[in-house]
């Protein structure tokens, strides 16, 4: 039996997000897991794992923790960039399957936009990087763009369609951070920033926390909501620094998406949904296609052709998603609460009909880790 | 207690940041001080690698620094039309592309002499050599056609 077996998210929640000036990340954290607990019908004082992350605290569960005052007998903070969160899922999994823990928290928080009003990273930049100014992280984004566009005919107009199809799902979803409607004419006339990616194929920058609470299957049957359960799940990477990425067209999805869905017993074609990590217009398209959904270059023309926009067979963030919702800095973590809460039918005017099992990709620094996750409503 | 960046930077004088190389990292900058770009070679199975003391192949730590051609291909481009580091903002619109070495090794690197509208992947290149704050890298020209 494995480890994801054994476990059951039963609480999600996000924080104040958007633009939060009240808060700091620890704040975020901690009201984002006050709700998840009370959206679990659990305590805080429940809590025995902690799997947490966030650039602005080095020591990360212990500061969140004492914010808490929680004493929890497991740690990991992991650091897989936005992918983590994903991760931890299966990280929480193996801490409660050998008994460490009972009730783990994954949890982050970020006050990005009402720090500084663009990325706050704790990144080094590499010793061999320095002298030559790229923007980090777009300009690797934009190295990777550039390469798929030159072995696969993908287009600036297909990089604007992701743009597109995920602010028409934002205009959906009332705490979107940009709601208005978006044409591909308006990408392509904002501002080039590292070519071929412009301001449009960039995404928000916004504060923001989230908590998600998993425990046993069993402890699970107690608890208020109905499970949502994790059928597969894999993590990877392929470098750290893009120069390192063997394949600037081939991520690690290609490895972790294949090994969730293998032990999911699950194709693509089984998905309701998609949540995938959308920091940059490149992104979703790599990341369909590594993970299966479509032949290498075709992710464009799927784009362009509607089927991931509402009211299209493979819809793909269904929020908006990094580029349209939010995106403090480490995205994940929400691609989670928007697939947890599609599974419970708590979407509204966004949700996806009879949703019961979609996959969730996250990505880590610039296309760099993976993770890959297929969540399943539970009974 | 004292406190230290874990990626030290000084600053040249034009503002832009000069890199503090550690240990077998100093091997690239030491060579482009004298005008070679500088690898790591494995005695065991022969592999070049940017500066390392494990063979990132084999996994010998028999290795060497050697010199490379200082020629490659452009394998990827990206041009800023807004400055990605402090100190850019007059360089804008700039090159920063990734160059596959003849040896083997991708480089970061800057792309000079030519209009980055004219900066095509596959083109021919060869290293020229900068030294900025004290400390030399290299950057990559097109080779004359």
């Amino acid at each position: 039996m494995s480890a994801l077996d054994r476990i059951a998210i039963v609480g999600a929640a996000e924080s104040d997000i958007g633009h939060a000036p009240h808060l700091s990340p620890l704040g975020m954290m901690a009201q984002a897991t006050a709700r998840a607990a009370d959206d679990a019908g659990l305590s805080i004082g429940d809590i025995d794992g902690v799997f947490v992350i966030t650039p602005y605290h080095h020591l990360t569960s212990l500061s969140y923790c004492e914010t808490l005052q929680i004493f929890p007998r497991y740690h990991d903070t992991t650091q897989l960039g936005g992918c983590t969160f994903v991760a931890y899922l299966r990280h929480a999994a193996a801490a409660i399957a050998a008994g460490m823990c009972e009730v783990a928290v994954i949890a982050y928080g970020s006050s990005q936009r009402s720090d500084a009003g663009k990325l706050v990273s704790a990144s080094e930049v590499s010793t061999f990087e320095v002298p030559h100014g790229a923007a980090y992280p777009i300009s690797s984004f934009a190295l990777i763009a550039q390469r798929h566009m030159h072995e696969y005919g993908t287009t600036p107009e297909h990089l604007a369609e992701v743009a597109v199809a995920h602010r028409a799902w934002a205009t959906l979803t009332p705490n979107a951070y940009y709601r208005d409607p978006i044409t591909v004419e308006d990408v392509l006339a904002s501002p080039m920033i590292s070519s071929p990616l412009h301001r449009l194929d960039c995404c928000a920058v916004t504060d923001g926390g989230g908590a998600v609470i998993v425990t046993t299957k069993e402890r699970a049957r107690s608890l208020r909501r109905k499970p949502v359960h994790v059928l597969g799940g894999a993590e990877g990477y392929t470098h750290r620094t893009v120069a390192a990425m063997a394949d600037l067209t081939i991520s690690a999805g290609a490895q972790t998406g294949p090994a969730a869905f293998a032990e999911a017993g699950l194709a693509p074609a089984d998905m309701d949904f998609v949540q995938l990590y959308d920091a940059f217009t490149i992104s979703p398209l790599m990341i369909l296609e590594d993970l299966g959904f479509c032949a290498k270059g075709e992710a464009g023309p799927l784009y362009a052709s509607g089927r991931t926009r509402p009211g299209g067979d493979l819809p793909v963030n269904t929020n908006g998603g990094g580029l349209s919702y939010c995106h403090p800095g480490m995205l994940s973590l929400f691609l989670l609460i928007e697939a947890i809460r599609q599974l419970r039918g708590e979407c509204g005017e966004r949700q996806v009909a009879n949703a019961e099992v979609g996959v969730v990709h996250g990505l880590g620094g610039a296309f760099a880790g993976a993770a890959t996750a297929i969540l399943a409503r539970g009974d | 207690m004292t406190s230290a960046s874990p990626n030290p930077a000084a600053t040249g004088g034009d503002g832009k940041a000069v890199p503090v190389p550690r240990g077998e990292e100093r091997a690239w900058f030491d060579g482009a001080r004298e005008g070679r770009v500088a690898l790591t070679r494995c005695r065991a199975c022969g592999a070049w690698s940017t500066p390392r003391v494990v063979c990132p192949r084999c996994w010998s730590q028999d290795v060497e620094v050697a010199t490379a051609s200082g020629r490659g291909e452009i394998y990827s481009y990206t041009v800023l039309h807004r400055a990605g580091r402090p100190g850019f903002e007059a360089d804008v619109p700039y090159v920063v592309a990734l160059v596959t070495l003849d040896e083997g090794p991708r480089v970061m690197t800057t792309i000079v002499g030519v209009a980055p509208a004219e900066v095509r992947i596959g083109c021919r290149v060869r290293a020229e050599f900068v030294t900025r704050g004290g400390v030399a890298f290299p950057v990559f020209t097109p080779e004359p056609a």
